[in-house]
């Protein structure tokens, strides 16, 4: 696998969006107000494992570092990256989807952004930075697979305390009805 | 960059709340790459991707879920107003999504992957080095960017639970299709073996 955003069956994508000025702090009220108002809006792509929204306002500069020179962002920056299943063109579409009624006030406040969900996939594409290097630990699993395991791990836990002191084929029936039925 | 006028309060996990979901954190830092670094970072990506065993330590940490390095040479230009920018430097994208408190973390990778720190910061203007750590924590907050909007999908899990959840169904597998076909004391014994076998996963 050649890939650098590749790791397994994961893929990790980032896009550094310039932030149209003035519309900074609209941008992080609104992304904020996500946690605010309870949303997760990410439920609804379902293939993220994990994501974030992050504006950065400027390279960090200090003048005790050997740096010859200082260097500035001229323009505040947005990144949003994502680790997800499978590949990006479809994770894109789908994002687009779940994330149509932000389309507009997350990255249509960023120079040149889409107003309109069927625009989000080749604006993304257009910002992506390639990884370096990227690590998936456990990189084989989609996020359903992560999802049924823990669920089931604690099904098992839940069935083993209750199950204890149970006959033999009373035990067998309960083990069919709660995992093989 | 690690202040900024809404930052949000810090928590007892060390980070800001908004670096956080359930037990799920968030870290982001950009750091500045000296020259050589531009020549020397693609090299050391690409024989970290090629030898699982330089990542070994990373993995068996069993902390960090996801982390990417990515190399940023240009900001992507999408027209005015956005000014067309020829940086200077190449600057260094760095994020993790473990679980564990932020100090944690940072005592970690300080500690026992002080090499790899070295090889994957080295050329960033300003990293004291992994150790001491006192250092190199005031070099990471001063160079973190915080979240304005963090998910997992699986909050409330970490990274060895789900680990552990997955290998679960390896061992559970087998008796959830044969379990039908056995006798009752078969069954019980088999049953027992399993959940033996899984302790560790449970």
């Amino acid at each position: 696998m050649n890939d650098p955003n590749v790791s397994g069956q994961a893929y990790g994508f980032l896009s550094m969006t310039p932030i149209t000025p003035g519309e900074e702090e609209n941008l992080r009220a609104y992304l904020h107000g996500f946690r605010e108002r309870g949303e997760r809006p990410f439920q609804a792509v379902a293939r993220t494992h994990m994501a974030r929204f992050v504006i950065v306002p400027d390279f960090h500069n200090d003048s005790t570092w050997k740096q010859r020179k200082e260097e500035h962002l001229e323009i505040p920056t947005l990144c949003f990256s994502s680790n997800l299943d499978g590949d990006i063109d479809s994770y894109l579409d789908d994002l687009a989807e779940g994330f149509a009624p932000h389309v507009a006030e997350i990255w249509g406040r960023c120079v040149g952004g889409p107003q309109e969900a069927k625009d989000l996939k080749a604006y993304l594409k257009h910002n992506q930075i390639d990884c370096g290097f990227f690590h998936a630990a456990y990189g084989q699993a989609t996020v359903p697979q992560v999802q049924a395991s823990l669920a089931q791990r604690e099904q098992l836990m839940a069935f083993a305390t209750r199950s204890q002191g149970l006959a033999p084929a009373e035990l067998q029936q309960a083990f069919i009805k709660e995992f093989a039925g | 960059m690690s202040t900024t006028t809404t930052a949000a309060k810090a928590t007892a996990t060390g980070t800001s709340s908004r670096n956080l979901d359930g037990v799920a954190m968030a870290i982001t830092v950009f750091s500045t790459i000296k020259l050589w670094g531009r020549a020397f970072l693609p090299i050391l990506f690409g024989v970290t991707k090629r030898r699982p065993a330089l990542t070994k330590t990373l993995v068996d940490l069993s902390f960090i879920h996801f982390a990417r390095w990515s190399l940023v040479h240009e900001i992507p230009y999408n027209g005015a107003p956005q000014p067309k920018q020829k940086l200077r430097y190449t600057h260094m994208y760095f994020e993790s999504n473990f679980n564990g408190g932020w100090e944690e973390y940072i005592d970690a990778f300080s500690h026992i992957l002080t090499t790899g720190m070295a090889a994957f910061w080295g050329s960033s203007y300003g990293f004291p080095m992994a150790l001491p750590v006192g250092p190199f924590k005031v070099y990471i907050q001063d160079n973190e960017t915080e979240a304005c909007h963090y998910y997992s999908a699986y909050p409330n899990a970490t990274i060895t639970m789900i680990k552990a959840s997955l290998d679960l169904e390896d061992k559970l597998a087998p008796l959830k299709r044969n379990a039908a076909k056995m006798g009752p004391d078969a069954f019980a014994a088999a049953y027992k073996k399993m959940l033996t076998d899984a302790q560790r996963s449970l």
